[in-house]
């Protein structure tokens, strides 16, 4: 770990514990402060449309931990376009825990959490949050809406949490199978939701907003659609951090200025990139470990090899765009997300893209505690390596340093490149 | 036969069809075929219920997608060729009861019996699904104890019932806590009216806590009849976790038992259960009087056999201790208490009242009398610390933070799982991988440079973790106070229920490693009270139990 990293982390655990307030404006501030410095001060290894991406993240993150009274806590697959709408700011466990990580102070909050009784085999990103709660921290929000989409813990932590805050939550049930029936069903609920928030709050919804939210959705959509062909045939010197940030574009952030501009930009910026490949070029599957250091120096902004895709990523682009309704259009994009139902969708998905982006191989990231992908890891390994496709199944925490082991994980991913490099 | 995996699948449908049913729920004898199959960190209760299907027991599967487990087995059985399943379905569990919820559910049960008719040319019948509903809870009116949370086992409930003689045992777990009592419907109802009522009894039970609303739970342990709680959660389901967060501050005595899903090392569980009816006796007022043997001697002898050594003490019969003797236990805890005996000197015409602790309690044929150790060690600690407010115990094979009240009574503990993390033996392991005898091992770490961090769970990993470090050149120093530390924060996780640390005394062989008992100083933030021979605490609370049983039988007499 960088030593800066390390004092930071060191600092915010003591300070934590005595200090939570005081440790929320210095989080916030460093996080900001990271933001604009991409923003005013862009690095040269990065594309343009990178570093803006990375001050906006950063931007809607700071922005519900200093106005706590005009946002909610969310779950990473509720569709935000009402909200962008009605201008209410989302906190959500995977940004919190993705910062607490970069900033290396995951640990106090994690140890809340098990203090507190969360079992240790419980994803980190989850564990982190309810931590980030529970330690006063994190400040209260107006009310908390989550999906029950791909994850157990959505049925856990955000009730919890809506428990200690005492305030009021909402939750969107996913069926596992598109039907015009479960389209319905979803739809209904979408409806609820805008009357939950209502009568939760003074934010009203104007229809006008939401139809733009919308189609600024569509289009990002859209946008990433022309990015997987562009980059098919594109070598982009590039870190991890990008595909996690291009997550969160795809799903919380989406319908949002910041995400549409990010989209729109990237497609530009690739699009006068020079065509050509090198080194190996690999799949990913699930979150990155963006801040382990092994890892990092391995994959990040290196000719040996680079990451083309990263399925989280791609998750929502089977959502009929064409839909003109705000509220068939969120439905569909929630019921035909690649990974709603049987782990076949996914691994099917995950093959399709990486031939569109004509990756050598594919990593299948089993975070920890994660059992939706760890659950499938061993049929996708067998699927995708009869395709043709060699799958390394790699053991770790997209953001813990407690459930990452370091060495093991370079060695394993260094000699899954060995074998790449020879089959090429 | 079908086999279901949850109480809210609907199996009366079945009946209709006139097929058999059966909730999927045996333990493993291995994990061979699903360690090929699934994750390592997948819930064992999701590889066993793959074993049990790929052994060949159902023909047809009827699931629940209740869980991101459930899901994932249901795929790979599903990709499995050689179970023999011919039929599989699984459907969507609502979250909730609200109309639309119920509506949605009517429409998938109405869908899996077309399928189902259409699968095996059968033709539902209304009267046999109606007929099948039967009232199955059983009417509970005297005292009980309940089992709660995730899936218990047999091998659990067998041995709770077994620990628990004469009280009733309630399993109110995940799938065993099914309630659909019969509804009202004619059979000449339209099949939708009547599946929709269906789809709402079936979502009205008990809420399990994937549900939304989870309040109508607390009706399970409000009852002044429960006398305790064995909570049990299976290893890498989190579901439960929640729950049992929130019920140590209920005040009613509560314990948890995680499961692997094999049959569990029976020895350690029953320990503990055993341990647990003695608090839950105590707390309800009932003295720990059974039936003793002869009364006669001058020496009250207390005998703790463990996984590594045999420690005897005796006490005369103003309680002075006047033997104290410690040898390997060896592979017979008998052999290893006969030669005990046979060290301490004394005849058997001398001895009083023998009570027998530990791992091998019950094979001492000699012993008058047998409690757990963790009764032991809170009696033994009272004796030598009479202001002890908690124990920590870290012996061999397991830890243990047990509380006591103002009368030096256990009001809780809790204990470590099957995993050997933060025992003895990890150290001792992690000291060979060292090269390092104990004594060094003890006071090694103190010395430390670099605050390195063993984060691994599991022994087997932490393994790897220590190999790493050594290969990474970091002195032995700093890993041995990271292993330190590691043992620390395991036993701190442990005491977080522990309401009053104040008063705190280790016992058992680890209160003997300074590297250890500093760091749980430092996490603890407060001073631990060492005994002088920390490691027979657990025998000198039974010959103190041997002295109050010897007593009691006079004064009954």
């Amino acid at each position: 770990m960088n030593k800066a990293i390390e004092i930071f982390g060191n600092h915010i655990y003591r300070l934590a514990r005595t200090s939570p307030r005081k440790a929320l404006k210095e989080l916030s501030f460093v996080y900001k402060t990271a933001g604009l410095k991409c923003r005013y001060f862009p690095s040269r290894s990065l594309l343009p449309a990178r570093q803006y991406m990375q001050w906006a993240a950063a931007d809607s993150a700071v922005r519900p931990l200093i106005q706590p009274d005009r946002s909610a806590i969310v779950s990473i697959y509720l569709p935000c376009e009402v909200l962008h709408a009605m201008g209410i700011y989302q906190m959500f466990p995977e940004a919190l825990a993705c910062y607490l990580a970069a900033g290396g102070s995951e640990k106090f909050f994690i140890e809340k959490a098990e203090e507190a009784g969360m079992p240790g085999t419980l994803c980190s990103y989850h564990k982190s949050f309810i931590g980030l709660a529970e330690s006063g921290v994190l400040p209260k929000p107006r009310f908390i809406i989550n999906t029950s989409l791909a994850c157990d813990v959505n049925h856990l932590s955000f009730r919890r949490v809506a428990d200690y805050y005492n305030i009021p939550h909402f939750m969107i049930d996913v069926p596992s199978r598109y039907s015009p029936e479960n389209l319905d069903y979803v739809k209904d609920q979408l409806h609820r939701m805008v009357d939950f928030i209502e009568e939760n709050s003074d934010f009203r919804l104007n229809e006008d907003k939401l139809a733009e939210a919308a189609g600024r959705s569509r289009r990002t959509l859209d946008n990433f659609r022309k990015i997987l062909e562009l980059r098919k045939d594109i070598y982009l010197s590039d870190e991890m951090t990008s595909h996690m940030l291009s997550v969160f574009a795809t799903h919380v952030m989406l319908g949002s200025k910041e995400a549409e501009k990010y989209s729109e930009d990237m497609v530009q910026q690739l699009s006068r990139c020079p065509r050509g490949r090198k080194g190996v070029r690999l799949f990913w599957v699930h979150t990155l470990p963006y801040w382990q250091d092994g890892l990092r120096s391995l994959l990040n902004f290196t000719d040996r090899c680079e990451i083309v895709g990263c399925d989280m990523v791609l998750d929502a682009l089977d959502a009929d765009t064409g839909q003109e309704d705000p509220f068939t259009y969120m439905a569909d994009r929630l019921l035909r997300n690649t990974s709603n139902g049987a782990g076949e969708n996914r691994i099917n998905a995950v093959l399709k893209y990486a031939r569109e982006l004509d990756a050598d191989g594919i990593v299948w990231f089993c975070h920890w505690g994660c059992k939706q992908t760890a659950g499938s890891s061993s049929a996708a390994k067998k699927i995708l390596e009869e395709k043709g496709f060699p799958t390394l199944i790699l053991d770790g925490d997209g953001c813990s340093r407690q459930n990452a082991n370091d060495g093991q994980a370079v060695t394993r991913m260094e000699a899954f490149l060995e074998l790449l490099e020879k089959r090429k | 036969m079908i086999g279901y995996n949850c109480k809210y699948a609907p199996v009366e449908i079945m009946a209709g069809f006139g097929e058999k049913y059966q909730l999927i729920n045996n333990v493993a004898e291995n994990f061979d075929y699903s360690s090929a199959i699934l994750h390592p960190n997948m819930c064992s209760h999701a590889k066993a219920v793959l074993e049990d299907v790929h052994r060949g027991g159902y023909r047809k599967l009827l699931f629940m997608n209740c869980c991101d487990s459930s899901r994932r087995v249901f795929d790979a059985v599903s990709r499995d060729m050689d179970s023999g399943v011919d039929f599989s379905c699984c459907l969507d569990l609502p979250s909730c009861t609200s109309c639309c919820a119920v509506e949605k559910f009517r429409d998938d049960l109405l869908d899996f019996i077309n399928r189902y008719e259409k699968f095996s040319g059968i033709t539902f019948d209304v009267k046999h699904f109606l007929s099948s509903f039967s009232c199955s809870k059983k009417e509970i009116k005297g005292k009980y104890v309940a089992l709660l949370g995730a899936r218990s086992n047999k091998t659990i409930a067998e041995t709770v019932r077994k620990c628990f003689k004469g009280i009733d045992v309630l399993d109110l777990t995940c799938a065993n806590n099914r309630d659909l009592p019969p509804f009202e419907a004619a059979s000449d109802e339209p099949l939708d009216s009547i599946m929709l009522k269906y789809s709402k009894a079936l979502l009205s039970q008990v809420p399990c806590m994937r549900m939304r609303d989870i309040k109508g739970r607390e009706a399970l342990i409000e009852s002044k009849n429960c006398l305790g709680i064995i909570y049990c959660t299976v290893k890498f389901c989190d579901y439960y976790d929640f729950e049992f967060s929130q019920l140590k501050n209920k005040g009613i005595p509560v314990i948890k038992v995680e499961t692997d899903f094999t049959s569990q090392s029976s020895g350690q569980l029953t320990t503990r259960l055993e341990g647990f009816y003695e608090t839950v006796r105590q707390k309800s007022g009932e003295a720990l009087l059974k039936d003793t043997g002869p009364t006669k001697g001058k020496f009250f002898l207390g005998i703790d056999s463990g996984s590594t050594s045999t420690e005897l003490v005796a006490l005369d019969r103003d309680l002075n201790i006047v033997k104290m003797v410690k040898v390997p236990t060896g592979a017979k805890a008998a052999v290893g208490a006969k030669k005990a005996l046979e060290q301490s000197g004394i005849d058997d015409g001398d001895i009083a009242f023998t009570t027998a602790t530990g791992y091998g309690r019950k094979n001492i044929d000699f012993a008058d009398y047998n409690v757990t150790e963790i009764t032991c060690h809170a009696r033994g600690a009272k004796y030598l610390y009479d202001d002890v407010t908690a124990v920590i115990d870290i012996g061999g094979q397991d830890s243990k933070v047990i509380s006591l009240d103002e009368n030096g009574l256990v009001s809780g503990f809790a204990m470590n799982d099957k995993c050997a993390a933060g025992t003895g033996r990890f150290l001792e392991n992690m000291a060979k991988i060292l090269e390092l005898d104990m004594e060094s091992m003890s006071e090694i770490g103190l010395n430390y440079k670099k605050d390195l961090n063993i984060s691994s769970m599991c022994t087997v990993f932490a393994e790897s973790e220590v190999v790493s470090l050594i290969a990474e050149n970091n002195s032995v120093k700093d890993i041995v106070h990271g292993l330190n530390k590691s043992v620390a924060l395991k036993t701190k996780a442990l005491s977080a229920g522990v309401k009053d640390l104040s008063a705190l005394m280790m016992t058992g062989g680890v209160a003997n490693n300074k590297g250890v008992v500093s760091e749980l100083e430092k996490q603890l933030n407060t001073k631990i009270f060492i005994p002088e021979h920390p490691e027979f605490c657990g025998a000198l609370g039974a010959a103190l139990i041997a002295a109050e049983q010897f007593n009691l039988k006079k004064f009954l007499r």
